[in-house]
């Protein structure tokens, strides 16, 4: 493949992170949301719904599950799993395509992780043996294990580390929100066969938790170089995590067996079975009619129905997850009036949001930070529903800028990606509480556009949906101002010179209470700044029948529990079904 | 038919099909700037310095600077040794695609035509025989109703009905075995045939009255023939050149409605392909299928007219 | 539709032609009159929708989520609280306009190419009739989409591209007509008395094919609103503003049909007997004037 081909499918894939997407107006969807935060791990305990059927007996709390040889439990070697994905991959190719919720569980069963993140937020090795810091955290020695393997026999060593490491940062888009972090001329270097060192770009204490996703996976070279040349090779994937692909139709099914080279334990099922269902109603209806045995999701419906089913399931919780959010455009006319995006933010229906759009399932939000997380600051709360504070700011503006102003309102273009029935109903919420102070124009774009038009700062206001990564250093670098630029993952262009301060400062400390101080201080910074209107911390949540065991078993190879998902994603080796 | 009537049947169906690529590849090219459909906004020269290598290298790798009858003859070239092209969006070969994805339409296409078959042509005898009177005109007067209800509405009417309501449909594709699939596909197939059903029904029951009153008929029935013996055997085979006529003609709305109910049944179908293509400007893919699509259209309706010629030989058809 | 009546229809026999033809509202039939006095209400509500006492269709919360039908909210209330009935009516603005917009530019571009090349036939007719089989042969919906995305899913672009579906069916009617028409004998006349070929087309032709086609017409309005609904169903129509498409496409998910399909059904119905109506009433002045042609 040509670097211009997937160049487009880059952009619009790897910058899409995580955002409604475009749902297509199917027999179930009430629109399908799509997410894919590109490194990211949940920090924060699951809550788990019991089930006492079937006898899995999950607990009540991720971080103390009951093991997978319970008394209780018989585990039955082989089997098949069905699992639902929200979406399907236009590419499984970690170096080529930003990996949404749903491709990266396929992707994590494929390739497995660096680092894995567990119960409490600490990261811990998994393939690696050690990660060990200079003195003043700027660069990382990192050791590999020596047994690792990749599915066509071939073996991992620093040599595929460092081949995977460029190939990804020398995309200049998937490297996007990566490359502030690291060193710019050597942000790898190889050590020996088993060793190699990361380049921070700067102190950095939590350079590990950068490895625990997609940036942890590691491909085989020899299919790195192939699939450059033969872009069907990107569904055909090569790892060496705990099962391989052994048949995939795109948008149809894949089907993976074990790996029988994985360095692990090796997976219990035989096979795992994926489909993608796009449409969150009849995902959710294949699961409750035994099509699916676990499905993961978002919206609201979906979330609700699985509540309905009290113990005749398994349902697990993560309102960890990523913010869904306007952005305003802090760069041009109108919101680079601080006035103007104040006065949006008051007249925001937050009330009415939970009301209509989230009916329970998820929490509101006021910051980047669920309190679901260790950085929640409670105190802390965004100056939305207050529609009485925006009128004498509109006022102010127009009298000011009378340009930008028709009839007292501020004309703005309102853009969604679409077509999708959930964020037309966000759309037509928000379009309705503003329209006393703005004129708004809809502008409905495919997803890939949505992307590239805020990505390039084409647009005044638009829905989003970003953050929730697994530690805060990640999300920061989308706050700073040396990410504003012709492509800014600033997505708001919203630079402040004290908040880079803190970026630093939170990035350097060990010490958490100094760093919880650096990012209140950030948080208020945001907020005062209005860089985001945030309406709610994603609902991850993901449904198992009451016979599927393991779910909440993973263990790092220290012993250490992982949670039983992070936003809607599932570990698949010690999976099983129970009898 | 002749063998030279055939041939230049066969020849005008050639220029319609290049003239309908030429329109499909014309008004992509035409009416947006290829570039930009394949890099996005970065085709912009005033986008930065920092582009202008993907610029040039999409330029070079889909000879963009060459001219555009150059870049027709070379993928209609292409196309005849049966290569589609990559997809823009992921690369993969359009082909791939096509192979995947063309037979579940096709399925989908033939069940609807085999169910409104299969449902015309009892109710059009039913009705013919007892012409004018009550319940003819009660069943003219339903399948009036079918023919204007709008597939979209139509396909949420049943999929509310037969697959929320009552819950005896899937709500999704499935084709683990022919026979879920032909359940999952029910609900769909029948949208698209519900207003083939009322199409067949009207010419069949007219041409059925009109036969009914020829002498042979009247022959038929003086032999003492049952009924529906007549109706069946007599009547109904010289009865269905209209209905032949229009097969053809309804294969394209069937392409059409395709397109519909995929989409709205997450059949993972060439209909749900194009129109998603066509979204994210994905041409290769459009292209591929628009031709698709036309060759089966236009062959379709020339095997309608050879069978037309060849049921009927007082049939003339001039080129 | 047109294309549903065999040439060999024959006429029931209580409709068989008087010795003295009842006037042609009778011939209509009350069906015709209860059909264009629906549509008159449709239209009449559409145009009127500005100052009727209507709820304003975008405003959220005026009713409860998925509240169904009560007095005050006739159609009940949308996911949003939003007044079902007042969206259905406002949402009839822009079917109606692209309806209409769509089969006026069908008509004057097919019909004038159709009677243009049908009187004057040869290489010129030629040209045009292969236009009409392309355009004919090129999938329709795909074609409309197609325009509809490149040029940007606007009132005028969405109505130009389904005007631009009409033209090759029209075209060809209009065409066939005039064929029918020029072998006539006052055509004929008109030609030995001098008059210009201009002139014959306008004073004679013209008035002659308009009035079957003003069947087609009412049709082909039917047609291109289903087309636009649903080209709004597949997610391609005017992002600002409200149709009958985008409402039935928004309804048409499992969620709202399981918990409130009320919401679904009552636009529905609307844009159902609408189209109806338009078909009824086209299939009626067809066959009255049908009825006409042939006892001339």
């Amino acid at each position: 493949m040509t670097v211009t081909t997937s160049f487009r499918r880059l952009l619009a894939i790897l910058l899409a992170a995580a955002l409604f997407a475009s749902a297509c107006t199917g027999g179930g969807g009430d629109g399908a949301t799509e997410s894919a935060g590109s490194d990211d791990t949940s920090t924060t305990e699951d809550t788990v719904e019991p089930s006492d059927e079937g006898g899995a007996d999950e607990t009540a709390d991720g971080s103390d599950a009951v093991t997978a040889d319970d008394e209780t439990v018989e585990v039955a070697d082989g089997g098949t799993i069905r699992i639902g994905l929200q979406t399907e991959a236009g590419s499984l190719n970690p170096t080529n395509t930003g990996l949404n919720r749903g491709p990266i569980i396929m992707a994590t069963a494929v390739f497995d992780t660096l680092v894995v993140v567990d119960t409490e937020g600490n990261w811990h090795n998994n393939m690696t043996e050690s990660w060990t810091p200079s003195d003043d955290f700027t660069s990382w020695e990192v050791k590999l294990r020596n047994d690792l393997m990749f599915s066509d026999g071939e073996v991992l060593n620093t040599d595929a580390v460092v081949k995977t490491f460029e190939a990804f940062l020398a995309d200049p888009l998937l490297s996007l929100p990566f490359k502030p972090s690291f060193d710019a001329e050597a942000p790898i270097e190889k050590v020996d066969d088993l060793t190699f060192r990361i380049n921070a770009n700067g102190p950095n204490a939590y350079v590990p938790f950068y490895f625990a996703e997609q940036l942890g996976m590691i491909g085989s070279p020899a299919w790195i170089d192939a699939a450059g040349d033969e872009p069907e090779l990107d569904q055909m994937p090569i790892g060496a995590g705990p099962y391989m692909i052994t048949e995939r139709v795109q948008d149809q099914k894949t089907t993976m067996e074990r790996n029988p080279n994985y360095w692990g334990e090796p997976g219990i099922l035989d096979t795992v079975e994926f489909f993608p269902v796009v449409q969150d109603a009849t995902r959710t209806d294949q699961f409750l009619g035994n099509d699916l045995d676990i499905t993961h999701g978002t919206d609201a419906e979906s979330i609700l129905r699985l509540r309905d089913e009290g113990d005749a399931i398994q349902r697990i919780e993560d309102n960890s997850g990523e913010e869904f959010m306007l952005l305003m455009n802090a760069q041009i006319a109108p919101f680079d009036d601080i006035r103007v995006r104040e006065a949006a933010t008051a007249a925001f229906p937050k009330a009415q949001y939970l009301d209509f759009i989230s009916e329970g399932a998820e929490l509101g939000a006021d910051s980047l930070f669920s309190t679901d997380t260790p950085w929640n600051v409670p105190s802390l709360e965004q100056a939305d529903d207050r529609p009485e504070v925006a009128g004498p700011l509109i006022e102010a503006y127009c009298a000011d800028v009378p340009a930008q102003c028709t009839d007292g309102r501020i004309d703005i273009e309102f853009q969604h990606d679409g077509p999708s029935a959930a964020l037309t109903r966000v759309q037509e919420l928000v379009v309705d509480a503003w329209s006393p102070f703005f004129n708004s124009t809809v502008d409905v774009i495919p997803n890939d556009q949505h992307i590239i038009q805020v990505a390039t700062g084409q647009y005044n206001v638009a829905t989003w949906r970003y953050h929730g990564f697994s530690d805060p250093d990640v999300d920061t670098n989308f706050l700073a101002c040396a990410t504003i630029s012709a492509l800014s993952i600033n997505w708001s262009r919203n630079c402040n010179e004290e908040r880079d301060v803190l970026i630093a400062e939170q990035r350097a400390t060990t010490d958490p209470a100094v760093r919880y101080e650096k990012l209140q201080a950030l948080q208020e910074n945001v907020r005062d700044s209005f860089q985001y209107i945030v309406a709610t911390h994603t609902n991850w949540t993901v449904g198992a029948s009451s016979n599927v065991g393991g779910l909440c078993d993973a263990t790092a190879p220290d012993g250490a529990e992982l949670p039983c998902q992070t936003r809607g994603v599932v570990r698949l080796p010690q999976l099983f079904i129970a009898n | 038919m002749s063998a030279r009537v055939i041939a230049s049947r066969l020849a005008q169906m050639v220029l319609v099909v290049v003239a309908v690529t030429m329109l499909a590849f014309g008004s992509m090219n035409f009416l947006g700037d290829p570039l930009c459909n394949i890099i996005g906004p970065i085709c912009s020269e005033d986008s930065g310095e920092e582009f202008a290598e993907v610029r040039a290298e999409a330029r070079a790798q889909y000879h963009l600077d060459d001219s555009l009858p150059v870049r027709y003859g070379r993928w209609l070239g292409d196309m005849a040794t049966g290569d589609f092209g990559r997809s823009f969006e992921n690369g993969t070969k359009v082909s791939t695609t096509l192979s995947n994805k063309l037979p579940i339409t096709i399925t989908l296409m033939v069940y609807a035509q085999i169910l409104a078959v299969l449902v015309s042509i009892p109710w059009a005898v039913w009705s013919a025989s007892r012409a004018y009177r009550a319940v003819d005109k009660a069943s003219t007067v339903v399948s009036f109703g079918m023919l204007g209800i709008p597939v979209f509405a139509l396909s949420v009417l049943l999929f509310w009905l037969f697959a929320v309501k009552w819950d005896i449909f899937p709500t999704r594709y499935e084709d683990a075995t022919f026979g879920a699939q032909l359940k999952s596909l029910f609900l769909p197939a029948l949208s698209l045939a519900v207003p083939l059903i009322a199409t067949y029904q009207r010419l069949l029951r007219t041409d059925l009255i009109s036969t009914l009153q020829e002498d042979f008929i009247a022959v038929a029935r003086a032999k003492g023939l049952s009924n529906r013996r007549v109706l069946f055997r007599h009547a109904l085979r010289p009865s269905m050149f209209s209905m032949l006529t229009v097969f053809g003609i309804q294969t394209g709305a069937l392409i059409g409605g395709s397109l519909i109910v995929e989409r709205y049944f997450s059949i993972p179908g060439i209909g749900a392909e194009v129109v998603e293509a066509i979204i994210r400007d994905d041409f290769p893919t459009v292209l591929a299928v628009v031709v698709v699509v036309t060759v089966i259209f236009v062959v379709v309706n020339f095997i309608v007219d050879l069978l037309y010629g060849f049921l009927d030989p007082r049939v003339q058809l001039d080129g | 539709m047109a294309d549903t009546e065999s040439p060999r229809t024959v006429a029931p026999p209580d409709e068989v032609p008087l010795e003295n033809p009842p006037s042609i509202a009778r011939q209509l039939g009350l069906g015709f009159w209860v059909s264009v006095a629906f549509l008159a209400v449709v239209i009449l509500l559409a145009v009127l929708a500005p100052v009727l006492p209507l709820n304003e269709p975008t405003k959220i919360a005026v009713g409860d989520k998925f509240e169904g039908p009560r007095p005050g909210l006739w159609f009940g209330a949308d996911g949003n609280g939003r007044d079902v009935f007042s969206l259905t009516i406002w949402g009839s603005r822009i079917s109606l306009l692209v309806g209409l917009i769509a089969i006026t530019i069908g008509f004057v571009v097919g019909g004038s190419l159709g009677i243009v090349s049908g009187y004057f036939r040869g290489m010129f007719d030629k040209v045009v009739s292969f236009i009409f089989v392309t355009l004919l042969s090129f999938p329709a919906l795909i074609l409309a989409i197609l325009i509809t995305t490149l040029l940007g899913n606007t009132v005028f672009w969405i109505s130009a591209s389904l005007g631009l579906l009409a033209v090759a069916p029209v075209g060809r009617l209009a065409r066939a007509q005039t064929l029918v028409f020029a072998e006539r004998d006052f055509i004929a006349a008109a030609r030995i008395l001098g008059a210009s070929d201009g002139r014959i087309i306008v004073k004679e032709l013209l008035p002659n094919v308009v009035i079957p086609m003003s069947a087609l017409a009412l049709l082909g309005m039917g047609i291109a609103i289903v087309a636009e609904g649903t080209l709004a169903f597949l997610g391609i129509s005017v992002d600002d503003g409200l149709s009958w498409g985008k409402q039935i496409a928004a309804a048409g998910t499992t969620r709202v049909l399981r918990e409130a399909p009320h919401v679904a059904l009552f636009p529905i119905s609307v844009l159902f007997l609408t189209v109806l109506c338009l078909n009824y009433a086209g299939d009626r002045i067809r066959e009255v004037f049908d009825a006409k042609e042939l006892s001339l």
